[in-house]
């Protein structure tokens, strides 16, 4: 079974991973499903390396950087943040 | 209104005064009761907003970063083992320019183990970009910390305010609650220009060239820069609308002293009553009082101990192979004061140690005594 192209591609070339890497692949067609109402929380690995070097960036959808083991209080502390704020219709 | 409570419950008033929406913490003696209080009032809904009880204080300080980006007001506090754990994470606040206020109960750091008051825990911080403030008491620092969001949500710089343990943090007093009203009115909700946003994304914390981090640096020592006048303005409209007001350094009996004592924190207190006696001794004595430590208030200080001759520093810290931070500090700051001062570092109350009245005086009558100048810290034990 083959996953259809779909527009807007999610994560935009020009990235940094290697040539061929499964996790770039893996990580377009997560974005792919979730779509462009989707906040990207990654932390220092290869994902780091993938998002590339400012001002260019391959995240497509709002993402943050943050730093070692913390992608689970990060992304709790912005669900609750957007729920205070009423945003959480994401 | 006038209230009886702790120092750990006054910051936790001031929290709640402040609307602040998103709290996330870890427990920690002798700061627990903060934590508890506001757990208490968000469970039952008096604290309008969200706390996550996070497995660890790294993970506290990485939830109201991102919180604080995503543009809500975030309060975390902790103490001594919890704000190294954090360590980090406070860079990385700062970094990202992120208004994040915190309440540090001073605690000494392990080993050996303890609880009781040292200021060495907020002090080996003081690298890493947040605004440090050192409170004497309850009120100062439910106050301070009604200033800090202020100051925070002005320079987009991160604020700790710090109260000794035990001295401040559990000791009873009456407080004066400031009337939601005049809060709301000295503290407008928060409307951040860098919030994250879902329909304009952008990248968050990205990796930067060498040029580009020496900027930001350079932009956000502006900014630090800044808070010393910052802060004095604050708590000038602070003393407006509230009829309390600190300063960034507060001098007692300075004009013709002899010899100036310079405290931080609950210290201060005790000094007061000290420099009242001995003045009645006959003895000219004075006192500086730091309240702004980050930024260091350079000049501040500097005017403050113009013209004079003796200055005894004392510090509830040490940091091994150095001395006493305060100290550090001050010499730094008066490295370029015509007719330099000479300046004696004492160390007092480390490890929770009491400084009395008593001790106090001792550093009064040693630094008097002395001729010749001292480098080394001078250790004061009962």
């Amino acid at each position: 079974m083959a996953f259809p192209e779909q527009e807007p591609n999610l994560l935009r070339t020009g990235h940094a991973a290697c040539a061929g890497c499964g996790l770039a692949i893996g990580m377009k067609l997560v974005l792919q499903a979730m779509g462009p109402r989707t906040i990207a929380v990654i932390v220092p690995s290869c994902e780091g390396a993938i998002g590339g070097v400012y001002p260019n960036t391959s995240y497509g959808v709002a993402t943050i950087h943050s730093a070692f083991e913390i992608a689970a209080p990060t992304a709790a502390g912005i669900a609750n943040a957007l729920k205070i704020q009423g945003r959480d219709d994401n | 209104m006038k209230d009886f409570m702790t120092g750990n419950h006054a910051v936790a008033n001031a929290v709640k005064l402040c609307r602040t929406p998103f709290i996330a913490a870890y427990p920690i003696t002798p700061q627990t009761a903060i934590y508890e209080k506001l757990s208490e009032w968000e469970a039952s809904g008096l604290l309008k907003g969200i706390m996550m009880r996070t497995e660890s204080e790294h993970s506290a300080m990485a939830a109201c970063i991102a919180a604080s980006l995503t543009g809500v007001r975030t309060f975390t506090a902790t103490s001594s083992q919890g704000l190294a754990l954090m360590h980090e994470m406070l860079h990385f606040a700062a970094g990202c320019r992120a208004p994040v206020v915190m309440a540090n109960v001073n605690r000494l750091l392990a080993a050996p183990w303890g609880f009781w008051a040292d200021q060495l825990d907020s002090l080996s911080q003081r690298d890493t970009g947040w605004i440090q403030f050192y409170c004497e008491n309850g009120q100062e620092a439910l106050d301070t910390v009604i200033q800090a969001y202020r100051i925070a949500e002005q320079v987009y710089l991160p604020v700790m305010i710090s109260l000794e343990a035990f001295f401040v943090s559990h000791f009873m007093e009456v407080v004066d609650l400031p009337e939601q009203e005049q809060v709301d009115r000295f503290l407008p909700p928060i409307d951040l220009p860098h919030k994250f946003d879902i329909d304009k994304p952008g990248f968050l914390v990205p990796v930067v060239s060498s040029e580009l981090y020496r900027k930001y640096k350079h932009i956000a020592q502006g900014s630090m820069d800044s808070v010393k006048k910052v802060a004095v303005t604050m708590d000038q409209e602070f003393e407006k609308e509230f009829g309390r007001g600190y300063g960034i350094v507060e001098v007692v009996m300075l004009e013709d002293a002899e010899i100036v004592l310079v405290t931080a924190g609950s210290i201060t207190s005790t000094t007061r009553m000290v420099v009242k006696d001995l003045r009645k001794q006959g003895h000219k004595i004075g006192l500086l009082k730091i309240r702004l430590f980050r930024p260091f208030p350079v000049e501040a200080a500097r005017d403050a101990l113009r013209g004079k001759t003796r200055v005894a520093i004392i510090d509830r810290n040490i940091s091994l192979g150095s001395g006493g931070i305060f100290c550090q500090e001050l010499r730094a700051a008066l490295i370029h004061s015509p007719d330099h001062p000479l300046t004696y570092s004492y160390i007092a109350g480390v490890g929770g140690t009491d400084v009395t009245p008593e001790v106090i005086q001792k550093i009064a009558f040693d630094a008097l005594s002395r001729k010749e100048p001292m480098d080394a810290p001078i250790w004061i034990m009962e």
